[in-house]
């Protein structure tokens, strides 16, 4: 029987880190093969155990994936190809970075099997580039943005961060309708968060870097407005494309469904594999340790460097809200008690009702399923609709 | 010598003991008494963010006090986060005690990265019982019992100044915070608060209206900088 798994592989190396990022990267001046071999060694293993026979989808994030080199990139998804029985699935992502954007590379990918690239724009403006120490200028995004124009084939999707800190309304304004003149098929369009232990993070709690959460939250629904008024569809809070270039990667975290991690700091999450308890498994981030493993050592699953986190029951029904209320379609009732095996939560069902009532919420029946999902303003407010749950 | 003194003297012991008890006494009621006025009668935020200016500038200090009374149309408040106005009574009485005892340095709901969950500085526009709606950027008010509307400046005991933008080119008032909006009526306890920073805000636009009981104090004062120095 056919079992197709997600799979997120992680490349947890770049060339610097901007101020503001939290993801696990180090920096290096190129990715170690042993990397990829390592890479496909485990890829290869969870397939088996999780009998997954091919990958629904691929996403291959970072760090800074760009970074491969074209013959890596070749054996990279050669490698994961061989695995899902000498085919990859219809979507197959790879982040790049403005900067290592090329006709040749960009034509490597594809012929790799990568149907979808996710290019890291953040901002327009130079001096916010600086600030936040990201690598491009805004002459590579030019230059990258008119390469995926005239060389990729596939799939192009762009990330932008509202309220980098010196961004103005006016700069934002203006990079994001340069953006859209591009028309990329999907925007990831991110308010910024301010986390802890990032450069950023302690630049704002010292108050060497000020930073308006007002002015942010007011710069990303000016935004998404835009986004909306030029065709774009908010399929989820932070996600945007035109119509029928969804990520479907993005769903199976949403949806709940499997999904395999792969690399140095990757998670991966099985759900309801032991007795209903849902097994998340998050990669060490030694990459050393990763690489030694997995190249070296015979593979015996109770010494995989990774911790593995059981989750109950209760907290992946917390988990089905959280993730499933992001999206625009929302969650349906009739498929939480299946999942879960009880009844929706009559409170919850009284809060939907109530947040309906205030506009922020939508309750609809289609085909004998009811879904519940926050309105565009409702998903202003998630977090506190979570709390309230 | 002194040492030797001590140990030998039970006056001079109780004397030492005593002046460290009234000392230690003196350094509480002090800090108790700072406390006790922050909390109930007068305290200062700092004012992090551009929604009100050009009155309240970022990085301004503001002197507020959480005796309320009734607001006044274009009075300056403090609200309570969205997350406090939820929450139990008892969690709210433990983060009194927790926020009294710690200086108001901790607290439970002071969660910034949550959209409009940490308190934020507006002014009343609308009061119980008016009828309201905004044309850009502007709101035009029917107080309860009159029959004409007026814009929302002539409303006003005290005149203030709001911050309208214009949009950049291909962008119009209905991206973003919106900057017209139809007539609502106001209930009883409610308050429709706004940024002066019209453009840029967060606020009962997107919130709707403010209850009373989320109204946490009132501002009394710009106290810093002394250039923007001026009762509110």
């Amino acid at each position: 029987m056919e079992n197709a798994v997600s799979l997120y592989v992680h490349i947890p190396f770049c060339l610097s880190k901007c101020t503001y990022c939290d993801f696990y990267s180090v920096p290096c001046g190129a990715v170690p093969d042993s990397y990829i071999d390592a890479l496909l060694n485990e890829a290869a293993f969870r397939a088996e155990k999780n009998n997954c026979t091919e990958w629904k989808t691929v996403y291959v994030g970072g760090g800074t994936p760009s970074l491969l080199t074209e013959k890596q990139i070749t054996a990279l998804f050669g490698g994961l190809k061989k695995i899902s029985g000498g085919k990859l699935p219809d979507e197959v992502t790879m982040e790049f970075n403005p900067c290592d954007i090329s006709a040749q590379k960009l034509d490597v990918a594809f012929r790799a099997g990568v149907t979808r690239i996710s290019c890291g724009i953040q901002s327009f403006n130079e001096a916010v580039l600086k600030e936040v120490q990201r690598r491009s200028s805004r002459k590579d995004i030019d230059t990258a943005l008119s390469c995926i124009k005239y060389n990729w084939k596939g799939i192009f999707s762009a990330d932008m961060i509202s309220a980098l800190p010196g961004e103005s309304s006016e700069s934002f304004a203006s990079g994001l309708e340069m953006l859209a003149g591009y028309m990329p098929d999907h925007i990831s369009l991110y308010a910024l968060t301010v986390e802890d232990g990032t450069l950023l993070g302690n630049a704002c709690r010292s108050g060497a870097v000020p930073y308006d959460y007002d002015k942010a939250d007011a710069m990303w629904i000016s935004g998404r407005d835009y986004l909306v008024r030029n065709g774009y569809v908010q399929y989820e809070i932070s996600n945007f494309c035109l119509r029928g270039k969804e990520c479907v990667h993005n769903k199976a975290y949403w949806d709940q469904q499997n999904y395999i991690g792969c690399g140095a700091g990757a998670t991966g999450t099985i759900y309801g594999i032991r007795d209903g308890v849902t097994v998340r498994q998050t990669n060490t981030r030694n990459i050393p340790e990763y690489t030694g493993f997995w190249l070296h050592s015979s593979i015996l699953e109770q010494n995989i460097p990774a911790e593995t986190e059981y989750i109950s029951p209760e907290t992946a029904a917390f988990e089905f809200f959280m993730m499933g209320l992001r999206t625009a379609s929302g969650v349906c009732s009739e498929i939480y008690e299946t999942k879960f095996g009880t009844a929706f939560p009559l409170t919850t069902e009284e809060l939907f009702k109530k947040w309906k009532a205030e506009g922020k919420c939508t309750i609809t029946e289609r085909r004998g399923f009811h879904y519940y999902a926050l309105t565009p303003e409702g998903l202003l407010f998630l977090n506190e609709f979570l709390e309230s749950l | 010598m002194n040492k030797e003194l001590y140990k030998l003297s039970y006056t001079l012991k109780k004397q030492r003991q005593h002046k460290i008890v009234t000392i230690v006494l003196f350094a509480l009621t002090i800090f108790t008494c700072i406390m006790l006025v922050r909390t109930f009668f007068l305290f200062a935020v700092r004012q992090r963010s551009v929604s009100m200016q050009p009155d309240i500038p970022y990085e301004s200090n503001i002197l507020f006090t959480p005796i309320i009374g009734t607001p006044e149309r274009g009075s300056v408040v403090l609200l309570k986060s969205r997350s406090e106005g939820t929450s139990s009574l008892l969690l709210r009485a433990a983060d009194t005690v927790i926020n009294f005892f710690s200086a108001q340095q901790l607290s439970f709901f002071d969660r910034g990265s949550l959209m409009g969950s940490s308190p934020q500085i507006r002014r009343i526009i609308g009061l119980p019982g008016d009828t309201i709606y905004m044309r850009g950027y502007v709101v035009f008010v029917q107080p309860a019992g009159q029959k004409h509307f007026l814009t929302e400046f002539e409303c006003v005991k005290n005149a203030y100044d709001v911050n309208i933008v214009a949009a950049p080119s291909g962008w119009d008032s209905t991206i973003g915070v919106s900057g017209s909006f139809e007539k609502i009526n106001l209930g009883r306890d409610e308050y429709f608060v706004l940024g002066d920073n019209r453009c840029s805000c967060v606020d009962s636009r997107l919130w709707g209206p403010v209850n009373i009981k989320n109204i946490k104090a009132k501002g009394l004062a710009v106290s810093f900088p002394f250039s923007k120095l001026r009762l509110l």
